[in-house]
Formats: structure tokens, C-alpha cells, sequence
């Protein structure tokens, strides 16, 4: 299979949609033995993905070539930018509430550059601009 | 929670710097005289600087664990962005150079023309 790896100038909703749903859920489904870790990232860490990872995948879908690394990164760049937020407001305004929350958000650290790049994998794969154009 | 913070701002601009590099070596690569020299240059610095920069977020990483104070967490998290920007010069330094003492295409020599 040749990979294209120019950017996707026009975004595909239908792609987006289920590349998004699909990514963590596949990497749930194929790593379910691994203790259940990534199945409890899914319940964890799947709203933080949805409400901080849907638009930062939706700018960077159509201005960065889909190479799984570059979203890995991303992804990773992200999830590091959140937990400064998260443990500098924890370490500004102490709560009990932080202190499961803050070192539960390592294993994001892990888990986002997998469900970024299997997304942009699922996405490139997915893809059909075809489907965006009227048949005349 | 310091301390969390320091890993978070040092291993972002541990993998941005790393992406840079990897980033420029790429667009390096695309001249047609050294873009091979340039290519594997690449991949060997930037293994080397994330390993080293690694290396360095971990090192570092035992002075808030030690001391946990902001002060501490702050002077650990400048010393590593300060590191890590140094190794990053020196990596580009050591890539441009690759580029620049390259050895040009060898000359296939012609084949005498036997009259």
C-alpha cells in the first residue's frame, strides 16, 4: 500500500468522526491484555481526549501531513501543555481533588501520542474526498 | 504538583526539540548532492539528542524530588531548558557541518573511446 503523505487540504467529516471514536477504542481493543490499562484510559482519559484532543485534531488535519510521528508529537505536546496547566493550578490552588487527578494524567503522556497517530493512521486510511463533492 | 510541572515543560521541549532537528535535517535532506550525508546525519543526532536530553530531564529531575520548593522547581526546569538549548545548537552545528565538508558525488570516469 503506497501512503500518501501530502496534507489533506479538505477535511472529511465522516473520516474525522470515526477516526476519532475509532482510534482509543482500537487501541482499548487491542491492548485489553495489558492488565486493562488501556481500557481504563479509555474511561479516564476519553473526555479529556474528546473535549481537548477534537480541536486541536481538527486544526492540525488540514495543515500538517498525515505522518503518524508528527501527530505523536502533537498529541504528546498537548497532553504536556495540560498537565502544566492542571499542576500549576493544583500547586496555586491545593485541593485534595488534585491529588489522584494530577499523577493519574502521566499515563496521558502515553496514551495520547498512541491515540493521535492511531488516529491519523485510521483518518489517512478513511479518507475520501470523493465523498465531499456532488456527483453531477 | 511542582514536580509535575518540571517533567511536563522539559519533556515538551525535550520532543519539540527533537522534532525540530528531525524537521531540519529533513528539509536537509532534500539537496541532491548531500541530502544522503544530511538524511543519515539526521537520524544519528537526533538519537543522540534525545537520548542525552533524556538523560538530562532525568538528572535534573532529582533536584525538586530532593528539595520540593517552587524556587528549586524553578531553577531545575531553567537549567534543563538551558541544557536542552545547548545541545540543540550544538546538534544543528554538527548537522550544517555534515553538510557543509560532504563529499561530492563520486565521478564515474568515462570509458576510453577506442578508435
Amino acid at each position: 500500500m503506497t501512503v500518501k503523505l501530502e496534507p489533506l487540504p479538505t477535511l472529511d467529516p465522516i473520516a474525522f468522526t470515526f477516526a476519532l471514536i475509532g482510534a482509543p477504542v482500537l487501541v482499548a481493543v487491542a491492548g485489553s491484555w495489558v492488565a486493562l490499562i488501556p481500557i481504563a484510559a479509555l474511561i479516564f482519559g476519553g473526555p479529556v481526549y474528546l473535549i481537548l484532543g477534537t480541536p486541536i485534531l481538527l486544526w492540525m488535519v488540514t495543515r500538517y501531513s498525515p505522518k503518524a510521528e508528527t501527530y505523536a508529537c502533537a498529541g504528546f505536546l498537548a497532553m504536556c501543555a495540560l498537565i502544566t496547566g492542571v499542576s500549576l493550578w493544583a500547586a496555586v490552588f491545593p485541593s485534595p481533588a488534585f491529588n489522584d487527578l494530577v499523577p493519574l494524567s502521566v499515563f496521558g503522556l502515553i496514551f495520547a501520542p498512541i491515540w493521535s497517530a492511531n488516529f491519523v493512521v485510521l483518518y489517512r486510511r478513511w479518507y475520501r474526498p470523493s465523498r465531499l463533492y456532488p456527483v453531477l | 504538583m511542582l514536580l509535575f510541572v518540571y517533567f511536563a515543560v522539559t519533556l515538551a521541549a525535550l520532543v519539540a526539540l527533537g522534532a525540530m532537528i528531525h524537521a531540519i535535517s529533513g528539509s536537509l535532506a532534500q539537496c541532491p548532492d548531500t541530502g544522503r550525508a544530511a538524511r543519515a546525519a539526521g537520524l544519528t543526532i537526533t538519537s543522540g539528542f534525545l537520548a542525552m536530553g533524556g538523560g538530562v530531564v532525568l538528572l535534573i529531575g532529582t533536584l525538586p524530588m530532593i528539595e520540593p520548593s517552587a524556587g528549586m522547581a524553578l531553577f531545575a526546569m531553567g537549567l534543563a531548558c538551558l541544557i536542552l538549548g545547548l545541545g540543540f545548537t550544538q546538534a544543528i552545528t554538527t548537522l550544517r557541518s555534515v553538510v557543509v565538508v560532504a563529499p561530492p558525488k563520486a565521478q564515474v570516469p568515462m570509458e576510453p573511446i577506442l578508435a
